[in-house]
């Protein structure tokens, strides 16, 4: 039994972390999540435009 | 290893293979798919927890009222406080998909309502949902009645417009909804329109006069006061009622002649260690819900859309959208109004028109099943539930009697308006408000404890009356 109920929790943790490394990146690019990082030198690969939809997405609500 | 004991971990893998099949050949279709993958698998770890804690809130009032057992009531506590930990992290980093509740008294009363029928019922909404994993058919029930009584209470009509007061009415009319809404037919349409969405929509944090997804705002406003102080007290005032009398008992068996308030203090902390089961399920319980939102926003932020409905137009399926081109997508754990759209979406297909009321034709919609969002979340919550089941040995195909079934029904009646007229169940309108900072959470919970007290009381009395009938026929 402990088997398998290690089995259901590493497979359940694999696509729960791919899920959430699958969402950060877009948080991140659009400076939801860590505003101080691209000051250091990260540059987020998105022009004004879509930086701006990105933007307002969050803000219009 | 017995026979039983291989044949369920089969099951049990089936059940997680189907997920992982499910998941990955939808991703390979269309990426889209992975935005139903996230209910998918939030929803599976739901029904994981739910079971393995035996996370129940109808049983939580049940054993508190009838024999004095605090146990579940203390584990949804802490669960609650640790999902509004995680809550308030998100929500002070500005991620939060959470939206606050109209709070009034409707939701007090929609709390006992909904209270009354849980205790009747067995079994609360999501309790219901993981029973149904553990192949209890007396749940099944609770969650058709329960789907099946929303699905037509939206759109109750005829003689209840005369129910409505007319300040509902006109309130209603100058909502200026489109013309395909029949707003001026329709009890629970003129409720929303007319008075529910004229209420309130605050959180602590904006109580306090700080801005909601401000770090003060979030942690102190809506997680130290509107979660914390109000749960400490909460369960003082359980370990004072049920837990202190036991514990003052057992420290005088041990010798101890003097109680000090150090030993209540040890007796409290006592009292929210007990059980370990249900606090670890407490615990990823609300890290989940928290994570939940934070992943569904990112998924949000990176197909640039606000809700499910844009995908689900841009991958062709336009039949069951609301007027808004929206379908129900809550960003967090919910378990009622899918339920009532399954329902909708058959009577639709039955050749019943059922979108000009507000819930499903402004609103929520009625999606196909199989590509809405939020019921993926439940079949995962049910299979989850199974698969832990499975595991432990507790499941079992339990077909009910005549009696069970009919509080069943009863008690998903009652659920099904609770949860329509508070716009949520004991997850939506209770869990998830309370642990995000929203009163309308807690009016919600006042409400459930009348409503599960006389229920509970009324079951005291009938279960003595049949004793009572079944002695005298026996001759006793």
């Amino acid at each position: 039994m402990k088997s398998t109920l290690w089995i259901v929790v590493v497979v359940t943790t694999f696509f729960t972390s791919f899920l959430l490394g699958y969402s950060l990146p877009p948080l991140i690019e659009s400076g939801m999540i860590g505003k101080k990082t691209t000051q250091i030198g990260l540059k987020p690969k998105l022009d004004e435009k879509m930086k701006d939809y990105y933007r307002n997405l969050q803000n219009a609500e | 290893m017995d026979k039983v004991a291989k044949r369920n971990q089969k099951w049990a893998l089936a059940i997680l293979a189907f997920f992982v099949v499910i998941s990955v050949s939808t991703f390979a279709y269309n990426e889209y798919y992975i935005y139903l993958s996230v209910y998918l698998w939030f929803g599976l770890i739901y029904g994981l927890c739910l079971q393995y804690g035996r996370f129940c809130f109808s049983s939580a009032f049940r054993d508190l009222f009838a024999v004095g057992v605090v146990r579940m009531a203390v584990g949804i506590t802490i669960a609650i406080a640790l999902f509004a930990l995680v809550a308030a992290l998100v929500t002070a980093s500005g991620l939060s998909t959470f939206h606050p509740a109209p709070s009034s008294i409707h939701a007090v009363i929609a709390g006992a309502i909904f209270g009354a029928g849980m205790v009747f019922a067995g079994g609360c909404a999501s309790g219901s949902l993981y029973k149904s994993g553990e192949g209890n058919m007396n749940a099944m029930l609770v969650v058709l009645s329960i789907s099946v009584t929303q699905a037509l209470f939206v759109g109750v009509g005829g003689w209840t417009n005369k129910l409505v007061p007319e300040s509902w009415h006109h309130s209603a009319l100058e909502k200026g909804l489109p013309a395909s809404i029949n707003v001026t037919d329709g009890w629970m349409d003129q409720y929303l329109a007319g008075y529910v969405w004229d209420q309130p929509v605050t959180t602590f944090a904006k109580m306090m006069g700080w801005v909601n997804d401000s770090f003060l705002g979030a942690f102190m406003g809506n997680f130290i006061i509107g979660v914390v102080l109000p749960s400490a007290l909460l369960l003082a005032l359980v370990y004072y009622i049920w837990s202190r009398k036991p514990y003052i008992r057992k420290q005088v068996k041990l010798g101890k002649t003097n109680i000090t308030f150090v030993d209540h203090i040890k007796g409290y902390w006592s009292m929210l260690v007990a059980s370990k089961r249900t606090a670890i399920a407490g615990l990823i319980l609300g890290v989940a819900a928290g994570l939940h939102m934070l992943v569904l926003q990112g998924v949000r932020v990176k197909f640039g859309v606000k809700n499910a409905g844009t995908l689900l137009e841009r991958m062709g399926f336009d039949f069951g959208l609301s007027v808004n081109g929206t379908v129900f997508d809550p960003g967090y754990w919910y378990v009622t109004t899918q339920e009532a759209q399954w329902v909708g979406w058959m009577i639709q297909k039955l050749g019943f028109e059922n979108m000009d009321n507000i819930f499903f034709g402004y609103v929520n919609g009625i999606p196909n099943p199989a590509i809405n969002p939020a019921d993926w979340m439940s079949i995962a919550t049910i299979g989850g539930a199974a698969i832990m089941a499975l595991l432990y040995k507790e499941f079992k195909f339990k077909k009910p009697t005549l009696e069970l079934a009919t509080w069943a029904i009863i008690g998903g009646i009652l659920m099904g308006i609770g949860a329509r007229l508070a716009l949520g169940c004991n997850i939506g309108a209770f869990f998830v408000r309370v642990a995000n900072g929203d009163p309308s959470g807690w009016l919600f919970g006042i409400g459930m404890v009348p409503g599960a007290y006389i229920t509970v009381k009324f079951f005291n009395w009938w279960t003595d009356r049949q004793m009572k009938k079944q002695l005298s026929a026996s001759g006793l």
